[in-house]
Formats: C-alpha cells, structure tokens, sequence
C-alpha cells in the first residue's frame, strides 16, 4: 500500500501546474476559475493528509520515508508537514483573493489581464513549492526555491507602482544572490564528498546527513555560513531582510500572508534539511545561528513598535518571529527542531490571518496607517475578533496557537543552555505581545477617526469568501491553541525524519 | 595536445575576466551585453575543452545548454540583456563606484595572487586527493574566486541596476568557473551546472528593470528608494 501511494507523489506538482496553464485557458468565466484554482489545490491537500496518514509514525517507531522514480522524489514526515502548510494556505490564500481582487479590479489597480496572470502564479507557486518538499536532489530544490522567488517577485509587482516595483526589483536580486550562495555551499559541498566518499554526491537530501562528518571542519563552517546567508535572506533574517519590510508591505494583501505565511517558511524548510545538519557537531554553528536569531528578534520587534503602516508593523514582526524559527532549527535538538516546525505552521496560520486582516480593512477603507484608523471594532467586528486572536496567538498568550510553539522553542534554548538567546527570546516574546495588542487597539478601539466614522454603520464587512477565510485560519488558531497534541503526531515524525537524516 | 589544453583553459580563463571587467567599464549597455554575450562564448569553449582533456561526455551537454541560454537566448532573446540595454537610458553611475570597483579588482586580484602562490589555494579549499596533483587548476580557480568576488562588488558598488544584473551573471560565471576547474571529471558537477543556470530569474530582474524605467523613468537604484524603515 505504501508503494501505492509513494507512486502518487510525483502528481503534486503537476496538478497545480496543469491546473495554472488550464486557468490562463479558462477566459473571464469567474466560476470556472473558481473551480480550476480548486481543483488546482484541493486534491494536493487531499493527497498530503493520505501521505500524512502513512508517514506519521509512533514515537520510538523508526520514521517512513516515501520514495518515487528511483528516489528522484522522496516524502518524509517534515516534506508532509510543509506539503500540507503549503496546498491548504494557497487554497486559503486563493478563495480570499477572489473577492479582493475584484475589488481591486473595480477600482482599476489591477487590470483583467493582472487578476488571471495571479491566480495562474498563484498556482505555479503552489507547484513549485510542492515540487521543492518533495525533491530529494537539493539542486531540484533549489531550481524549484528559484521558481518560488520569480513568482513571488512578480506576483509583489503586480499593482505596477513605484513602490512595489522597487520592492519586486529588491526582493529578485537579494534573493537570487542568496541562491547564488546556497550554490556556492553545494559547490563545495559536492566537490569535498566527491573525493572524500565517491559514491556520495552530497547533493541528494536524504544521504547530506553523512556530509557534516565527512568534511573537514573549516570546510564544514563555510559551507554552514554560505547556506546560513542563503537561507537566511530567504527567510528574511537579520541583516539580510532588506527585502522583507518592502514586499510585505507592497504587495497585495493575500500576497502578504503568502510571503509571511509559506515563503519564508521555506528558508525554515531548507534550513532544517541542511543547516541543521552541521549542528550537532559544530557548536559554533548553533551559536552563529542564536546570536544571528537574537538579534532578529530584537531589531524586528522594535522595528514593528514604531511603524504606523500596519502591513510594515507586520512585516517586520515577521522578521522577528522567523528568527524565533530559525533559532529552534538551529539548535539541531529534537525540542528545538520540533519548536521550530510547530512555530512555522502557528506563525503561517497567525501572520497569515493578520494580513487577511489588514486586507479586509483595505478592502473596506482604503487605508493602512495606524494614525488614520481607530474604533473600527464597532464596524467590522469579525475582522477585529480576528485581528485579536490572532495578535494573542504572535504575543504567545496561553491558549492560542503561538504560547505552546514559541514555549517549546524557549524551552528548547534553556535546554541548550544559551542564557543570553533565552532571556532575548522571552524579551522578545513580551515586546511582540505588547506590539501586537497595542496596534489591535489602536486600530480597533478608542475614538473613531474621521474615515471610520464616515463608513455606514449597517455596511457589508467584507465579501463572505473573505470572511469565512478569516474565521476558519482563526478558528484553526483557537483549535490549535487549546489542543496543541492535535499536531503532536505530525510534527514528532517530522521532527524524527529530520533527526534521522544526522544519524545516518 | 593534452599538454596544450591547461594553457589553453587558463587562456579562456583570463579571457573570461577581460570581458567582465570590460563589461563593466564600457558606458553602452549594449556594448556591455556583447561582452557578456562573449564571456558565455569562452565559458562554452572551456566547458569543451575540459570535455575533451578529461573525457567527460556530459560536459559537452552542458555546454550545448550554456551555449543555448547564454549566447542565444539570454543577450539576443526578446526581454534578454540587448532587448533592455535599448530600452534604458546611458547610465548615469557615479564615477566613484566605478573607481572603487576597479582598485577594488586591483586589490583582490593582487591579494589572491599572493594567497594562490603561497598557499596553492586549491589546497586550502578542497585537501582532498583529487586536487592535489592538478597544480595548475590552483591559479585558474584564483581567477574563478576573483570573478565571483567581483560580481559582489558590482552588486555592492553600482547602482544603474542593469550593471546590477550583469554582477549576479558575473558572480554565476565565477560559480560555474570555480566547478569546473574543481572537478571536471565528474557526472554531478554537469549536473549542478545545468541546474543552477539561473536564466528565468535574469529575465524577470530585466523585466522589472524595464519597468521601473518605462514608468518611473529611473536608472539610479538609489533614487527609487522610497520604501524606507
């Protein structure tokens, strides 16, 4: 059976891909396009929970790796984990964007032509990132990761302003030069186990884990730093984000909670595969990796507090939660591993739903800055339930999403004994709450501005695909939140696939 | 001949490094495009050569596929390096980084010179027995660590933002270089060769080049920053 369903894995990409080039195909018709871009995600999310259900494992178990094509594609438990993150946020991200992007549309910042050019990169996204989970080649996957950028890049240009073409122009060339160094990594990686081990190519994912021991150890250290720049601008962390404040903050709000939501988990995803490899036998890469973490939690976070555009405060909240991330992954321990993956999937639903947030407010008002708006809970009060959910699932209150990841992940530091990441860390974890509530208010309560109190007090919130988007991801907050042992499963056989990958 | 082919790769070599600094200094972007469009030429005949002195077939393959995307498509293409450098104004690049550029190459040249003949460089990167007996590989991978350290610079230093793109095509030349002179013999260097040919990415940072000009009638990367913390 398990052969059976390994042999499915090659579809994933495929899917969505035909799914996009039928789309292009489709014309204007909103229902068709409505039902190409589901059935362009939907059976992908469908055949994650399937491949899910086989590779979760139980603890103690050894970890199930799928296989297709000779090993050209493989599917392990954390492959499953982002497969699944990635097919449900786009399929989450697409339904939103349906009713926005006319609105936009309307209002004549997109043309016709711009609306189906996004859904058709919407959905060669979602196939490139599913294409890079499942490649067991790293330079599959990096192929795939340049996919993902050019997409992205131009999906952040897409309303043709000065801004966000400035923004699209500065994300394609940081990200290509991070590429340019994951390379140069790989390069060197593939030329010292091509002598070290013939046979070993260094280059397949699921034979890298013999790479660290191998390698001499100043080799071993260039090549962690050259992936640790790499993956670190992919993943927007300090110093390298430059790019990530501008494309949250210019592109289109669904776009927004992609970026923050799936993109930079893909600079997790490349970092736990490879990075984290180094760490077990280089402490001075752990500690590179929390030194680079701190700082990224301290400079976002205080970066967030002063913005008065509400898309940047979350961009460069952003910075400092992909840090907290990174920190757990770097750490290389089954705690800080499996914190990292969980606070990937809590930081994907709650900065996704922040996002989807603010684009509801942009949807209704028109506006961003935090000093224009004001008592906006008494006219859209879902939005603001959500924002606050939400924001207390970023500030880590006990029983949202965000408390038991970022706990995990703090603890996981404390276990490692690095004082100085752990006090910055639950610093951090205070300034975000105090962030996160303070502009909740500032938008949401106290006295209406004077565009607020201009909107007609019996007006339509928002479209209803818009709405139920937002209610299930905070719905999704909540569940977590209450009941975080529902993804247990998940994220132990992921956490376990990773750690099986360094012992073999 | 097989004594021939060494000189001659590191001939190519050289020649790589003359078109990217030329590439650089020339004021014409079209011009520019030309020697970049030169530098994939020599980068093609070298993949050859190393083909030939090391009976590797698959470097054949990847030159075919250089030769394609870099000589072909990528200057002469439709929305490649001529298609833009027409549709851009001349630069306007502040003397200064050009003159840092160039005593920037003076330096790490000479640097690298010293490092490579003191050390054998190839020793202090790659140990291993495979580069050990290849003398000669040491000084053509100083020139291939030069020139992807210049395309940094060019990143770092120039701010019309077509001289931007030709820094990243520079750096994945020095890239390329550095595989090549490592390992040729070998399947898997073929391999990443072909798979890190970022030819999609280049057109897109053209495509957004071409745009930020025809809207925003800029050329100067620092004047369009309105995106500030």
């Amino acid at each position: 059976m398990t052969k059976e369903i390994s042999q499915l894995l090659p579809w994933l990409p495929f899917i969505p891909l035909a799914a996009s080039l039928i789309f292009l195909l489709a014309g204007n018709h909103r229902l068709a396009r409505k039902i190409i871009f589901a059935l362009g995600t939907l059976p992908g999310l469908a055949l994650g929970f399937v491949l899910a259900s086989v590779v979760i494992t139980p603890a103690g178990a050894d970890p199930v790796v799928l296989t297709a094509w000779d090993e050209f594609f493989c599917a392990d438990g954390v492959s499953v984990l982002m497969m699944l993150c990635t097919f449900f946020f786009v399929f989450a991200v697409g339904v939103y964007s349906f009713p926005y992007l006319r609105r936009q549309h309307e209002d004549g910042r997109v043309t016709e032509r711009g609306v189906r050019i996004y859904f058709f990169l919407l959905l060669v996204f979602c196939s490139s990132l599913a294409w890079m989970v499942i490649s067991n080649n790293l330079l599959v996957m990096f192929v795939a990761v340049e996919g993902s950028t050019i997409v992205t890049a131009l999906l952040v240009a897409l309303y043709r302003t000065r801004a966000s073409l400035e923004a699209a122009f500065k994300y394609n060339l940081l990200l290509v030069m991070a590429i340019m160094f994951a390379l140069m990594g790989t390069v060197l990686i593939f030329v010292e186990m091509s002598e070290r081990a013939p046979g070993l190519t260094g280059i397949h994912l699921l034979e890298i884990g013999r790479v660290a021991t191998l390698i001499p150890a100043h080799i071993a250290l260039t090549v962690a730093a050259l992936f640790i720049c790499a993956f670190g601008t992919k993943g927007g962390m300090f110093p390298f984000h430059a790019w990530l404040p501008d494309a949250h903050s210019e592109a289109p709000e669904p776009v927004s909670a992609l970026l923050s939501g799936v993109v930079i988990t893909i600079g997790a995803y490349c970092l736990v595969r490879i990075v984290a490899l180094f760490t077990p036998h280089y402490q001075s890469v752990v500690l590179l990796v929390a030194a680079m973490a701190s700082i990224s939690i301290l400079v976002g976070i205080l970066m967030a507090i002063v913005q008065d555009d509400l898309k940047r405060l979350l961009a460069y909240s952003t910075i400092s939660q992909i840090a907290y991330i990174f920190e757990g992954i770097g750490l290389g321990t089954y705690l800080g591993i499996y914190g990292g993956l969980f606070h990937a999937f809590t930081h994907l639903l709650a900065k996704g739903l922040l996002f989807f947030c603010a684009g509801a407010i942009v949807y209704r008002l028109g506006i961003r800055r935090i000093s224009e708006l004001g008592g906006l809970s008494r006219k859209m009060p879902v939005t603001a339930v959500c924002f606050f959910i939400a924001s207390f699932s970023m500030g880590s209150v006990p029983f949202f999403a965000g408390f038991m990841s970022k706990y995990t992940i703090i603890l996981a530091v404390g276990n490692s004994r690095i004082w100085r990441a752990l006090g910055i860390s639950a610093i951090g974890g205070l300034l975000t709450l105090a962030c996160m509530v303070w502009a909740a208010y500032r938008v949401f309560w106290g006295a209406e501005s004077e565009k607020v109190r201009a909107l007609e007090p019996g007006g339509r919130e928002m479209p209803g695909a818009m709405m139920a988007t937002m209610v299930t991801v905070a719905a999704l907050i909540v569940v977590v939140g209450v009941y975080p042992a529902v993804l247990y499963p998940l994220l132990d056989s992921a956490t376990r696939s990773i750690l099986a990958v360094f012992s073999l | 001949m097989e004594l021939a082919i060494p000189h001659i790769v590191f001939v190519l070599t050289v020649a790589v490094i003359a078109l990217s600094v030329m590439a650089m200094l020339t004021a014409s972007l079209e011009r520019a495009s030309y020697c970049m469009a030169g530098v994939a030429v020599v980068m093609t005949a070298a993949y050859v050569l190393y083909g030939v002195a090391v009976g590797n077939r698959y470097l054949y393959g990847w030159a075919a596929i250089y030769a394609v995307t870099r000589i072909w498509l990528l200057p002469f293409f439709r929305g490649g390096l001529l298609y833009t450098a027409r549709r851009m104004p001349s630069p306007d690049v502040p003397k200064a980084s050009v003159w840092g550029t160039m005593i920037f190459a003076v330096v790490a040249f000479v640097v690298l010179l010293v490092f490579s003949v003191k050390y054998t460089l190839v020793l202090v990167v790659s140990p291993g027995p495979l580069a050990q007996p290849a003398g000669e590989v040491s000084l053509n991978l100083l020139l291939a660590v030069f020139l992807i350290l210049y395309g940094i610079m060019v990143l770092l230093t120039h701010r019309h933002p077509f001289r931007m793109v030709l820094g990243i095509l520079l750096m994945e030349a020095g890239i390329h270089l550095s595989l090549v002179h490592f390992v040729p013999g070998l399947l898997g260097m073929v391999q990443i060769g072909i798979f890190s040919n970022f030819v999609g990415s280049v057109f897109v940072v053209l495509y957004i080049n071409r745009m930020i000009v025809e809207r925003l009638k800029v050329t100067d990367t620092f004047k369009l920053s309105d995106l500030k913390y």
